[in-house]
């Protein structure tokens, strides 16, 4: 699943998949900005058919969380 | 391997099995892991071989454990292997949408376009909603050297899915492939909104895209639209863009509308209207005299609740009424700017989609997202009708088929009396169809028939059956016959000169469908449903068929074209090229562009290719300036024969010096070539520069792929080359030197 997270915010964003890890956050890369922020969610609950709250919106500020609210999301 | 397995005697023959199962599972998953693909694949096939397979739990791991060792192998480039692993398989992993696309993908990187071009169009058929299916029929295409065949994969598989996922996939791979000629056809949108709207660009990037058109975008950032338009220093108008995208939501233009409604004043409710309105009439109005931009606006959207709830249409103040008045407004103010302001019908395709479902609250309250991404795809396709207009990406023509596509059942068979069309169902719907058809007649959309049958049964359906709505009048061409429909197709396009990229193709048959599909990639072939109710509904969602404005001319075209077959007849019937012009009696009137002829002048300046000296696009407020100013004119030529009224035909633009005219365009519509018009034209133009004192008139070529057909023109009137510049060849001509034709077979019209 982090491959495929990786492939999903490599593609939005824009950004070559090698500048991205598990570690990266949003403060990383300037293609994330507030307004990607949101593409990047709509992705993920279209791709994972998941629905994202806005807390988990907001808390979503590295890909490690993001690998975290997935997961939690799929698993319910 | 059997001797790994637990010795215990009391489990079950069963759970032995199943046991066992997993076990050999187990050890496959590792061989994969060590590269050992030939020992996986046996023992994988042995495991196969084995009735245990019946339990569904093995089953799905098994698939799980095929599906890995083939994505292994293709991952190690190992294609060939790949293959016959994949085409060994039995039945059961057969009916499954990662078979096809797996296969594919072999035959695809073994070379073997022909067969994975096969297997995935086979794949797509049956799961018409897989986006890796179609990528990689997509990429097969690519490889195949088939642009056309690759980008049409993509257009139905975002028509199929609405998704935006398909569209951000088909993006990577339409801007990933190997021929990309888009570059020379390009568009500038600025998009200007009150809310967040900038994720529409992925959506009209592809569909601009699809049409090989490539967009680039301007964003102004939200909420900025006010302060864009009135600085004529901003980004928007150093960007000069083509296209501007104004969306305005009316929760962030008027969100009293939304809970304080039953509290504010009337006075002061109507008040706040006026005010918000002129603020936004203001800063259109100042942008829309100080560019050339087509303006789109979308028109304001009701809410889903009003605070009167039940009572709200009978209240004075309703948000209803406030709505109305706001679009009242805003067609006044289009009206007002002519053409360059244009209403987008967003309250109709929200409808269309549900305004529900058109919404996510949680990205509004966080973001001010009035648009859920789920939407976009119909939001963007709606756009897409005006810029495929402005672009001449619009299809004229629709050919269809006859037996169960304009009426039901087959007619050299079933007979006249039994084909169902009529007030009866399932008749009624190939009556409804008709009728859909008819009115795009009406507005100029051509139609023309390709069937397989013998003529005199088809055509007496046409001709006699009481409740036919299309006859033969409302055809440009019949092809009734027993050819192929390739063949007549071209005919067809031929007859009624127009490029096959203006065509829409119509058949129930699914075959047909795929035979002009691989044939004539550029001709539109919508998937039909197998109940003719859904016809009408596959049409209307088409947005291939739009025109910006309805000029004269398109009202009349489909008759024009009618008048364009009888004159082929006649053409046939006389002796010389004289003889047959002298018989149409033509009628030619020459007259410099004004407000009323502008449209039209635009729209043969942007897609006349072949009788073009220079094939110059200019834009309506460009045209508009070269007919206002001193410095020079453009002519229009408009022609009637015996058979109607063709419009206008002609175009020239002559930029003006003391002694010297230069003609910048010369461009006749395909509508009449080989009528010497052009010569009629010349002379007007020549005569007008004696008159004026000139004493030179100079003319350029430049060459396209399409107008070789006027590549010796200014040297057959006596021109002498004169250099070139740039890509174009000059010529020059002595006003006292040139002879004019008299064309006694063209009358003038004095209108």
């Amino acid at each position: 699943m982090t491959e495929k997270i990786i492939d999903l915010f490599s593609s939005v964003l824009d950004v070559k998949k090698e500048k991205i890890t598990v570690e990266t956050s949003m403060d990383d890369l300037p293609e994330w900005d507030s307004l990607a922020h949101i593409s990047l969610v709509s992705a993920i609950e279209e791709e994972f058919k998941v629905s994202m709250s806005m807390d988990e919106i907001t808390s979503m500020l590295s890909i490690k969380s993001a690998i975290e609210i997935i997961s939690e999301l799929s698993n319910n | 391997m059997k001797d790994i397995l637990p010795q215990d005697t009391n489990l079950t023959v069963k759970t032995k099995q199943k046991i066992s199962s997993f076990t050999i599972l187990l050890t496959i998953e590792d061989l994969i892991e060590k590269g050992l693909f030939s020992e996986a694949e046996k023992n994988l096939m042995a495991l196969l071989a084995d009735e245990v397979v019946s339990d569904p739990e093995i089953k799905s791991k098994m698939r799980t454990a095929v599906f890995y060792l083939a994505k292994t192998l293709i991952n190690e480039k190992k294609y060939e292997k790949a293959v016959r692993f994949l085409e060994s398989l039995c039945a059961d992993f057969k009916h499954n949408a990662e078979y096809f696309s797996l296969l594919g993908k072999s035959f695809n990187g073994a070379g073997d376009t022909k067969n994975a071009i096969s297997i995935l169009e086979e794949g797509c058929y049956r799961f018409q909603d897989n986006i890796e299916l179609y990528c990689a029929l997509f990429d097969a295409f690519d490889f195949d050297g088939k642009p056309l065949h690759a980008v049409n994969v993509l257009r139905k598989l975002t028509l199929s899915t609405n998704s935006p996922l398909a569209y951000r996939n088909a993006l990577q791979k339409i801007i990933s492939r190997k021929t990309d000629n888009a570059d020379k056809n390009k568009i500038k949108f600025a998009l200007l909104s009150n809310f967040t709207f900038d994720q529409i660009e992925i959506y009209l990037e592809l569909e601009c895209r699809l049409i090989n058109i490539k967009p680039e975008f301007y964003k102004a950032g939200y909420d900025m639209y006010n302060q864009e338009m009135l600085d004529l220093y901003s980004g928007l108008y150093g960007f000069q863009p083509d296209i501007v995208l104004l969306a305005i939501h009316t929760r962030q233009f008027f969100s009293e509308l939304y809970y304080e409604l039953c509290e504010i004043e009337t006075r002061k409710l109507w008040q706040l209207a006026r005010d918000r309105f002129d603020t936004l009439d203001k800063s259109i109005s100042f942008y829309a005299n100080n560019s050339k931009a087509t303006i789109l606006i979308n028109r304001f959207t009701l809410p889903t609740y009003s605070p009167f709830s039940i009572n709200d249409l009978m209240e004075k103040n309703s948000q209803e009424r406030v709505v109305n008045y706001l679009n009242k407004r805003l067609l006044s103010l289009c009206r007002k700017h002519g053409n360059k302001i244009k209403i987008v019908d967003t309250e109709r395709t929200l409808s269309k989609v549900g305004k529900e479902f058109a919404a996510d609250e949680t990205k509004r309250t966080l973001a001010k997202v009035e648009i859920a991404a789920r939407a976009m795809p119909f939001i963007a396709r709606d756009y897409m009708r005006f810029v495929k207009a402005i672009k001449f990406k619009n299809r004229k023509c629709i050919v269809l088929d006859l037996d169960n596509t304009l009426w039901g059942g087959i007619v050299g068979e079933d007979g006249f009396e039994n084909i169902k069309l009529g007030i009866e169902p399932p008749g009624n719907a190939y009556v409804e169809f008709q009728k859909l058809l008819k009115s795009y007649f009406s507005k100029g959309i051509i139609l023309a028939i390709n069937s397989k049958n013998n003529f005199d049964d088809a055509i007496e359906v046409i001709r006699d059956h009481p409740d036919m709505i299309l006859r033969e009048e409302h055809f440009a061409c019949v092809k009734i016959n027993w050819k192929s429909k390739v063949d007549n197709l071209l005919e067809i396009a031929e007859e009624i000169n127009l490029n096959l990229d203006s065509f829409i193709f119509v058949d129930d048959n699914p075959a047909e469908r795929k035979l002009i599909r691989d044939k004539l990639p550029e001709v539109l072939v919508p998937e039909m449903p197998k109940d003719p109710s859904g016809y009408t509904e596959v049409l209307n969602k088409l947005n291939d068929l739009d025109t910006l404005y309805l000029t004269e001319e398109d009202k009349k075209r489909g008759k024009m074209y009618m008048g364009e077959i009888k004159r082929k007849y006649l053409k046939e019937s006389t002796q010389t090229l004289e003889e047959y012009l002298e018989t149409l009696k033509m009628k030619a009137h020459i007259f410099q562009a004004d407000k009323f002829t502008l449209p039209r002048i635009t729209q043969l300046i942007n897609k006349t290719n072949q009788f073009n000296l220079t094939t110059k696009r200019y834009s309506e407020g460009e045209l508009r300036c070269l007919a206002e100013a001193s410095s020079s004119d453009v002519y229009g030529l408009k022609v009637k024969d015996i058979f109607g009224d063709i419009g206008i035909v002609g175009v020239i633009i002559n930029k003006k010096e003391d002694n010297c005219w230069y003609l910048d365009t010369f461009l006749m519509s395909c509508r009449v070539l080989g009528r010497k018009l052009e010569d009629f034209f010349l002379d007007y133009i020549i005569g007008q520069a004696t008159k004026n004192g000139v004493r030179e008139v100079w003319g350029r070529y430049i060459r396209t792929r399409k107008n070789s057909i006027v590549k010796s023109f200014y040297n057959d009137f006596g021109f002498s080359p004169a250099g070139t510049e740039n890509d174009a060849k000059l010529y020059s001509i002595g006003v006292s030197d040139y002879e004019p034709k008299s064309m006694k077979f063209i009358e003038i019209d004095k209108i």
